[in-house]
């Protein structure tokens, strides 16, 4: 084992031995186990401020403790740490009272990635021939964009948790949120039962025309329309109209 | 060797390259308005580059304005230049693409590993001062002053253990260092004071040694002092505090015997009101002031 393969297990090994190589009387070896740990739970609770906020900060230090050492940085940009926490707390029991928690963590790493996310400068839609010339094109999400579908009213509770407002939540109701970034501001927006459906089919099909036609009921045809020019010119979807734009 | 690596090395003369002599501050998101409202004299802004390896969005468009009203010196933490395994070349390009974007006055780095087996650990851990770590990290600098383009400067560290197998002294390493690859130093007076403390050297002597002709930018932090199991003196690198008088003191000794040098006041924890950094920067710059005087 080399030297510094030995150093690294020590440092992810809580009240583990330090290395025999390192001369360090007094239990300074501890100051790099407990850097390690306390700079990754900042790490953690700066994306995830409503997970810690509804379990507070002695419960997320334990979580993020035992996250950080199945589940370590693999990149340095602390903005992107986290991508497995929302899975790793819906498997971890002693999280279980909370069973929205996982899908309030999906949200709030979605936003954080939202916001570092690439650009994608979309045309204006404008008149009955922009909207023609969709037709035959795909759909995809924003590079910003991520679909949350929960069982939970996670939009309501993520609102419910922000420092400079208390909202109750009134209606426990499954909500699906899709959250992207438009200009300097990341949104939640909230996307009803219909357009949820459409949305999922929509986003697999070849083409608008294509998952048009294949709805089951012709008659919502126009809704659902309607709802998904109105995230194309919110910026939350585009289309793949402008050859080498996407990412 | 990456393909980045392998591009000719062309490394801008040194008159062109550098920080001003003057004070300048680390950024902190909380501190935005009045950096961009230049609301203090600040001679340049430093940024840690791994907080701006966006793919697009706010955080570029700030990158780009911060750029456009400052020289910028651009830190990394997590190159892990000290590491036993290769450097990353994912890393080094989302480096180089922040250096072509900014055209940063300064680039630096830490003699420290960061990274091991695909884990990064967000810490600056210590290496070995020995022949076989001095050659890796040499061949790291090289590589990495050949894939961003531009000269480096690598700092001292704070460290609170060391490895037996040392049998270098420390500034002797960082000077021979230099001098294999052409990199410059960045002088930390704080992390000076932190490991002469912990290890018991004098820092006085640390600093009388250490080579200033080398030296690009100094930094200067806070750093907080507690005892460790065995009741021995120990000072943690935590830049949470102000400024130490003695790091304070032994900063206007090196002005004075070097001359003016780019000075960054450094904290990254317990952010306080700008007016506070700002007053460090003044109390930094009033130092530079007076030696630059001298010196006219």
């Amino acid at each position: 084992m080399t030297p510094l393969k030995s150093f690294s297990i020590a440092v992810r090994t809580p009240d583990g031995v330090q290395p025999m190589f390192v001369s360090a009387a007094g239990g300074r070896f501890t100051i790099y186990q407990r850097n390690h740990v306390a700079s990754l739970t900042a790490a953690l609770a700066k994306t995830f401020p409503v997970v810690q906020r509804l379990v507070g900060e002695p419960f997320f230090a334990a979580m993020a403790a035992r996250f950080i050492f199945q589940s370590p940085p693999r990149v340095p940009m602390l903005a992107d740490y986290g991508a497995d926490l929302a899975d790793f707390i819906a498997a971890f029991e002693p999280a279980e009272s909370l069973p929205f928690l996982a899908d309030v963590a999906r949200l709030e790493y979605a936003r954080v990635r939202a916001w570092h996310a690439a650009d994608h400068a979309s045309p204006p839609l404008d008149g009955a021939d922009a909207v023609a010339a969709l037709l035959p094109h795909r759909i995809v999400l924003h590079p910003s964009a991520t679909l949350i579908q929960s069982d939970h009213p996670v939009l309501a509770i993520w609102a419910a948790n922000q420092p400079e407002t208390a909202v109750p939540v009134e209606d426990w109701q499954p909500e699906t949120a899709l959250v992207h970034r438009s200009g300097d501001v990341v949104l939640n927006t909230p996307i009803d039962a219909d357009t949820n459906t459409f949305l999922a089919a929509l986003l697999t099909a070849e083409s608008l025309e294509s998952a048009l036609l294949a709805l089951p009921d012709p008659d919502t045809a126009g809704a659902a329309l309607l709802h998904v020019l109105q995230l194309l010119q919110a910026g939350a979807l585009i289309t793949t109209c402008h050859e080498g734009t996407l990412p | 060797m990456t393909a980045a690596a392998s591009s000719p090395l062309r490394l801008p003369p040194a008159a062109e390259l550098g920080l001003p002599p003057s004070a300048g501050l680390g950024l902190h998101r909380e501190h935005l308005d009045e950096v961009l409202g230049r609301a203090g004299r600040l001679g340049f802004i430093e940024i840690h580059a791994e907080n701006f390896m966006s793919e697009g969005g706010p955080t570029l468009a700030l990158l780009d304005q911060l750029a456009s009203q400052y020289p910028i010196s651009l830190h990394g933490v997590a190159l892990s230049l000290g590491g036993e395994e290769p450097l990353d070349p994912a890393h080094l390009q989302r480096l180089r693409r922040i250096i072509d974007r900014t055209r940063p006055a300064s680039f630096s780095e830490h003699l420290a590993w960061a990274s091991h087996d695909g884990i990064y650990f967000n810490d600056l851990l210590p290496i070995a001062y020995d022949a076989t770590t001095l050659s890796r990290v040499a061949d790291h600098v090289d590589e990495a002053q050949s894939a961003l383009g531009m000269r480096l400067l690598l700092e001292n560290p704070s460290t609170y253990v060391s490895h037996a197998a040392s049998d270098w002294d420390e500034i002797d390493f960082l000077a021979e260092i230099a001098r294999r690859t052409g990199c410059g130093l960045l002088l930390d007076i704080n992390n000076a004071v932190v490991s002469s403390v912990n290890h018991g050297w004098d820092p006085q002597a640390y600093l009388q040694r250490f080579p200033l002709a080398l030296v690009g930018e100094i930094h200067l932090a806070g750093h907080s002092e507690t005892r460790d199991d065995a009741g021995q003196r120990l000072l943690i690198d935590s830049h949470g505090e102000a400024i130490a008088e003695p790091v304070w003191l032994h900063y206007a000794d090196v002005i004075a015997r070097a001359g003016p040098l780019p000075t960054l006041i450094e904290r990254d924890n317990d952010i306080p009101a700008f007016a506070v950094v700002a007053a460090e920067v003044a109390q930094a710059a009033a130092i530079l002031a007076r030696h630059a005087r001298k010196a006219a």
